[in-house]
């Protein structure tokens, strides 16, 4: 299938990436090509099967729902680019007209 | 011989014994990467410090009383490892070191292991070669212009090479497997559910699993042991008893039966398909039976992989924006272009080809059509292997249709590089243990591997075939064999 210009910039703001323009004409390509060649799963009649979700569903178990240590707030912001007294800084998300 | 040249099992005996100290052991495989790392790019990050430190620590300590007690293990970059570097091989997590360590780096340490350092791969493990690495490639140890496979290439190498007598990959798709074939080494993914993933960065979280890398059968069986197990802190982990894997091991071929999908490799030739049945043909003569078997839906492996695969991949990058961890892009006038300049600068270009190719097969209009459908091929590939395990014990196949490829051959196009996962996929779709073994050198001198696979949780059954079938081949090159290990071979097409 053709991948264009369109396609690319909808898939941009659905992951939330940015391509570059060097990248763009390639990868237009390369996704083109990938997506014709997984087409030949439509050769296989499916109409009947369930999709698989969980590989092996036996011997699992979900764990009690009990406190268990989690990490210090310190420790969670450690690695964070940006912080402020002891939260994640990001920019504005809501305009606030009462501040000038 | 050389410490550095020493099995695990090897090192094992000498250091509960008392022949060695942690800290000698520990000091001559650091030696080891000093001296070699430069030229195999194997290592990411190294321990010095911390790796010295533990070892003497271990020095007081009973080391029969701790399986793993003193011996020198390398971990793959994307298994989080508290404190001490985990980067994934990629800009976006330059600098991060994790809080917290992955339950697998837990029990190895539990187990008395010496952790020396993370190990190159490429990007979040989306490759097939280790050149999609932010550090640049690491490089095949037969032949320095070729590359070890991948995305685990980095711990392939330092096994291979004799800088770690044991290290930890992640199998996606088959990224343990194949660069353990073109390496030269025993790689294995066991059963999806056997090893925790807690805290191995997810890249496909229905396929990832960790798995070792060892220079042989014995020492895949003790180190496999120690880390299986359930953890509660991943839902899908298995509570299944972990049998002692190293007991069964008597190298008998007697009465075992290989399954063939003949269907899946009649179109290999060349060496691959040569050495593959010369393998076929050393069991045959220790005792094993062969039959051929079907697969009629394993030809679509790569197809549905790459859907399944990638559609996950788009899904847990999500996570990398800039805001609690790794690098913030450089535009962030508002939210949303913080999302987007991080990801654009802090992801590599197969990643996003990637994480672009998922997002299309979830997005609204193709869900149906592709990720829906991939998920039932998923389930007719799944119910081939359970009929096919009707037949035979084991199902074997070439590992990887040819041997270690040249460095930037195959990099420009990804459908190429993909196409090279057809005969580790399978396996990786139905959640099954596979293992690959040397088969023998191609008239390159590069090494060849041959896979077996065995049924969800038969990981006894599969160590016992392979340790027979490595016993019937009976390969014991290395590429330190014939130079002392810092040139590397030479390519014959290059005298």
């Amino acid at each position: 299938m053709a991948v264009g210009d369109r396609e690319i910039e909808h898939l941009e703001a659905l992951s939330r990436m940015t391509v570059e323009k060097d990248l763009r004409a390639t990868i237009k390509e390369q996704l083109g090509k990938i997506l014709d060649y997984v087409r030949q799963l439509d050769e296989l009649d499916t109409s009947d099967v369930e999709p698989t979700v969980h590989v092996h569903t036996t011997n699992v178990e979900i764990r009690e729902d009990v406190e268990a240590p989690c990490l210090s707030p310190d420790l969670a912001l450690r690695e964070a680019p940006a912080k402020d007294r002891g939260q994640f800084l990001v920019p504005r998300i809501l305009e606030d007209d009462s501040t000038p | 011989m050389k410490l550095v040249e020493r099995s695990l099992l090897e090192l094992r005996e000498l250091l509960a014994g008392g022949e060695v100290s942690p800290l000698e052991v520990t000091r001559s495989y650091l030696e080891s990467i000093e001296e070699r790392n430069a030229t195999y790019g194997a290592f990411l990050s190294v321990f010095s410090e911390t790796a010295e430190e533990r070892a003497k620590s271990l020095e007081s300590e009973d080391l029969a009383r701790l399986p793993l007690g003193g011996i020198p293990v390398a971990v793959k970059d994307n298994i989080c490892t508290a404190d001490r570097p985990t980067t994934c091989a990629s800009r976006i997590l330059e600098g991060y070191r994790p809080p917290y360590s992955a339950t697998v780096v837990e029990r190895l340490e539990r187990s008395g292991a010496v952790i020396l350092g993370k190990t190159n791969m490429d990007e979040f493990a989306m490759g097939s070669s280790t050149e999609f690495s932010r550090a640049g490639p690491s490089r095949n140890p037969w032949d320095l212009s070729r590359s070890p496979g991948g995305s685990s290439g980095g711990s392939a190498v330092a096994v291979a090479a004799g800088m770690v007598p044991a290290a930890l990959g992640s199998d996606t798709g088959g990224s343990i497997r194949q660069p353990a074939a073109m390496t030269g080494i025993v790689g294995m993914k066991p059963t999806y559910g056997r090893i925790s993933r807690y805290g191995l960065v997810a890249f496909a979280s229905s396929l990832d699993q960790i798995g070792p890398f060892t220079r042989n059968v014995a020492d895949m069986a003790f180190v496999l042991e120690h880390l299986c197990g359930h953890d509660p802190r991943d839902s899908t982990s298995s509570n299944r008893t972990v049998e002692n894997f190293g007991a069964g091991l008597n190298g008998e071929l007697e009465g075992l039966t290989l399954g063939l999908p003949v269907a899946l490799y009649e179109d290999l030739g060349g060496e691959a398909r040569r050495s593959f049945e010369t393998a076929l043909q050393s069991a045959k003569e220790a005792g094993a039976s062969v039959r051929e078997i079907e697969l009629p839906h394993a030809t679509y492996s790569i197809a549905c992989y790459y859907v399944v695969a990638n559609a996950e991949a788009s899904s847990n990058l999500a996570r990398f924006d800039g805001v609690r961890f790794g690098r913030r892009g450089t535009s962030a006038e508002d939210v949303l272009s913080l999302y987007r300049s991080t990801r654009e600068e802090g992801f590599g270009d197969e990643v996003k080809r990637r994480i672009l190719l998922g997002t299309f097969v979830l997005s609204a209009g193709y869900y149906d059509a592709y990720y829906s459908k991939a998920q039932k091929v998923r389930t007719l590939i799944l119910r081939d292997f359970e009929r096919a395990f009707g037949r035979c014990d084991l199902i074997a196949l070439p590992t990887s249709p040819t041997s270690a490829f040249r460095i930037g051959e195959r990099v420009g196009d990804p459908l190429q590089m993909y196409l090279s996962d057809i005969f580790t996929t399978p396996a990786s779709l139905a959640g099954l243990p596979g293992i690959s073994i040397p088969s023998g050198l191609d008239e390159k001198g590069l090494p060849l591997g041959i896979q077996l696979m065995a049924p969800a949780f038969e990981e006894a059954r599969l160590l016992q075939g392979a340790y027979g079938l490595e016993k019937a081949i009976g390969f014991d090159e290395s590429p330190l064999s014939s130079d002392g290990g810092n040139e590397g071979r030479k390519d014959p097409d290059e005298l």
